[in-house]
């Protein structure tokens, strides 16, 4: 392993975030080539959390921009502040010339920096991340592709604004329907799956640092084993680690179906899969196998 | 050192697999390797991915292509342990995608009783006379003043189709929030005073609509009402129309012809009523007018009782890219006017998980109630 990714490895997990080696060597190329990196999986596998991570490790600034359909240029990048303007131009009706009023409410003083124009503008290199993408429409997609290619953003009254510093770039993607390929083209992809067991535990470790090694193990392998199942609302690492912890206040016995059922709320988040795990079929899903490697605690 | 020459074979077998890799990859690709150590073969896959991969889809055929491609590089200056731990993708696939495990199972399951259950299927649908069942006129059995009925209720199925507002905000209306930006404009008219205050509101958003319409032997008992469903759709707006029996024709330049009887004479000698091949002709439908008609504003109607002849793998995955890329898919099933119907044919079965509207096909009385569920 390239000694960058090492050290991507290991910073990351010093701000408290568990990277293998597919995720540290998508981060490694989308520094290194100054490309924005487009993330997606399932629910609650940590996709932000990456962002989150980055920005702590690299002690940048994390601007964030949550999508949503309807999102539009005045609240993604910028607005003018009207009512600041108004109020200037009548304080000043008399006595100065309209080149100098002019030249001043349309000034930086005036501007209201929306997250994309703040990652542009900022003076230390930020990490924008941009929040289920998929969530917004397809014109804001488009819009996205000059920022995104070219680091570059075009208001009629500035101009087109160049990076300062290139921000570094994660979008994020549940998959609610198809990014366009243009869009894809332009970002390093990475699909981040469940955690294996062992990663699992680590993040549990790093996250948790006082949990008891059985519980966390424990608490690992149930959702390990409801990922199995088929339910509609599997449970990703933000739940086991709920769930670990509503162990940990619950019960310090070993886990039995009545605790799980308890604490099930923290894993379970959808009401037809609680339906579902009936106490029979919970009994059988927490009840001892032989046949599963990694499933043991190691640490 | 893989030289550019390399990557250029790496790119033109993942052509060749379907990966869409043109110069663009291929230029990122080389300039990844600079960063990366080309000794190691786990690390130039992971990295490579990311530059030619664009979905979670393409990330086994990458797999596979990059590892015959490294072994074939390799080959003479290093002749063993070529191939690491290859990571389990088709694991993660499972996990992935509970519904294509679902469907999957699900076909297994029903795997042993398909022949019986299937043709029983097809006899029932083929066999029972809806007149005598069922109070409504059964649109088998149409006569003119029903058609109508049927016109009024398609235009307000148009219409409920057609009316949803999109979040994004537009100038206009009297209500909604302050546009400050046009009421400033506005004001120097009236030299700066604000006089009137300019509104915003919420944006129509009339979806693009695509009909599919199954005009097998099957269905031919309701191929009136079908194509007077098709001639309806389209009067008011442009839509995009579809018939598919065993193949797939685009119809909507003949409707634009609006000489009903001779359209009809021309799909009929085109192969109107004959068998069904949902999967092939949805598959083509997808790879021929998909990236153009299936986007997020679309809306799908599938009309078809579901009774398939071809296979089921085109059909899945038709479909799930359907659903997938479009707002909504609708399917409108005529054999579910018999309370006895089960949608256990198996093409009806695949198609389901990915269907967002069910909904009876036959009877005036069983479309009056999809204008309401469609304003959800």
């Amino acid at each position: 392993m390239r000694t960058e990714i090492q050290q991507i490895v290991e910073g990351l997990r010093e701000v408290g975030y568990v990277a293998d080696q597919p995720i540290a060597t998508a981060v490694h190329l989308a520094l290194a080539l100054e490309k924005p990196l487009l993330v997606e999986g399932a629910a609650g596998v940590g996709k932000t959390e990456i962002a989150k991570a980055l920005s702590k490790w690299l002690d940048a600034e994390l601007i964030r921009l949550q999508c949503y359909e309807g999102l539009d240029l005045p609240t993604a990048v910028y607005e003018w502040n009207y009512q600041k303007q108004l109020l200037r131009i009548r304080l000043q009706e008399n006595g100065v010339d309209h080149e100098t009023l002019e030249a001043t409410i349309f000034g930086p003083e005036f501007l209201l920096e929306r997250p994309l124009l703040r990652a542009i503008r900022s003076d230390e290199p930020p990490v924008l991340l941009i929040d289920e993408i998929d969530r917004a429409d397809e014109e804001f997609e488009a819009f996205l592709l000059e920022l995104l290619s070219d680091f570059q953003i075009s208001i009629p009254e500035l101009g087109t604004l160049q990076a300062k510093n290139r921000p570094v770039i994660v979008l994020t993607s549940n998959g609610t329907r198809e990014l366009s390929d243009a869009l894809r083209r332009r970002c390093l992809y990475l699909w981040i799956d469940y955690p294996d067991p062992g990663k699992e535990l680590a993040i549990l470790n790093l996250r948790l640092p006082g949990i008891v090694a059985t519980r966390a193990a424990e608490a690992v392998q149930l959702s390990q084993r409801l990922r199995g199942e088929r339910l509609s609302k599997p449970p990703g690492v933000a739940e086991t680690i709920d769930f670990a912890a509503a162990l940990d206040t619950l019960d310090d016995g070993a886990l039995v179906p009545e605790t799980a059922r308890a604490a099930l709320g923290t894993l379970i988040k959808d009401a037809q899969d609680l339906a579902q795990l009936t106490g029979q079929r919970l009994e059988e899903i927490l009840a001892p196998r032989d046949d599963l490697e990694g499933e043991t605690p190691t640490k | 050192m893989i030289t550019p020459s390399r990557v250029a074979l790496l790119c033109r077998s993942l052509r060749a697999a379907g990966l869409p890799c043109a110069l663009h990859e291929s230029t990122t690709g080389l300039e990844a390797l600079s960063f990366l150590d080309t000794d190691d073969p786990e690390e130039v896959r992971l990295g490579l991915r990311g530059t030619f991969c664009a979905s979670h889809g393409e990330l086994t055929i990458f797999d596979s292509c990059f590892w015959s491609w490294w072994t074939e590089m390799h080959e003479n200056t290093e002749p063993s342990s070529l191939m690491p731990d290859v990571p389990e993708w088709p694991d993660a696939d499972t996990i992935h995608s509970n519904l294509l495990s679902d469907t999957r199972a699900w076909d297994a399951e029903t795997k042993l009783d398909e022949t019986e259950s299937g043709q029983e299927n097809e006899l029932s649908g083929t066999g029972y006379s809806p007149v005598d069942k069922l109070a409504q006129r059964s649109f088998a059995t149409l006569a003119e003043e029903d058609l109508r009925e049927i016109d009024a209720w398609i235009d307000r199925l148009m219409f409920t189709l057609s009316a949803r507002r999109s979040r994004r905000l537009e100038r206009g209306g009297i209500r909604g929030p302050i546009d400050i930006r046009h009421t400033l404009k506005n004001s120097t008219r009236y030299d700066g005073e604000l006089l009137r205050l300019e509104r915003r509101r919420r944006r129509m958003d009339p979806p693009d609509i695509v009909t599919l319409c199954d005009v097998s032997g099957s269905m031919e008992r309701y191929s009136r009402f079908l194509l007077r469903f098709l001639l309806g759709c389209g009067r008011t707006r442009e839509i995009q129309t579809f018939a598919f029996s065993t193949r797939l024709t685009h119809l909507t330049p003949w409707l634009a012809n609006t000489d009903v009887d001779l359209a009809l004479t021309e799909l009929r000698a085109r192969g109107w009523s004959s068998g069904t091949r949902i999967g092939d002709c949805l598959t083509t439908f997808v790879q021929q007018y998909g990236t153009r008609m299936l986007r997020k504003r679309t809306v799908v109607i599938i009309l078809s009782d579901g009774l398939d002849q071809g296979e089921m793998e085109p059909l899945e995955t038709a479909m799930r890219t359907i659903k997938k890329r479009t707002r909504r898919v609708i399917w409108l099933n005529p054999l579910l006017e018999s309370s006895r119907y089960a949608p256990e044919a198996r093409g009806m079965r695949t198609a389901l998980p990915f269907i967002d509207t069910f909904q009876p096909g036959h009877s005036l009385q069983a479309l009056e109630k999809l204008p309401r569920l469609l304003r959800l």
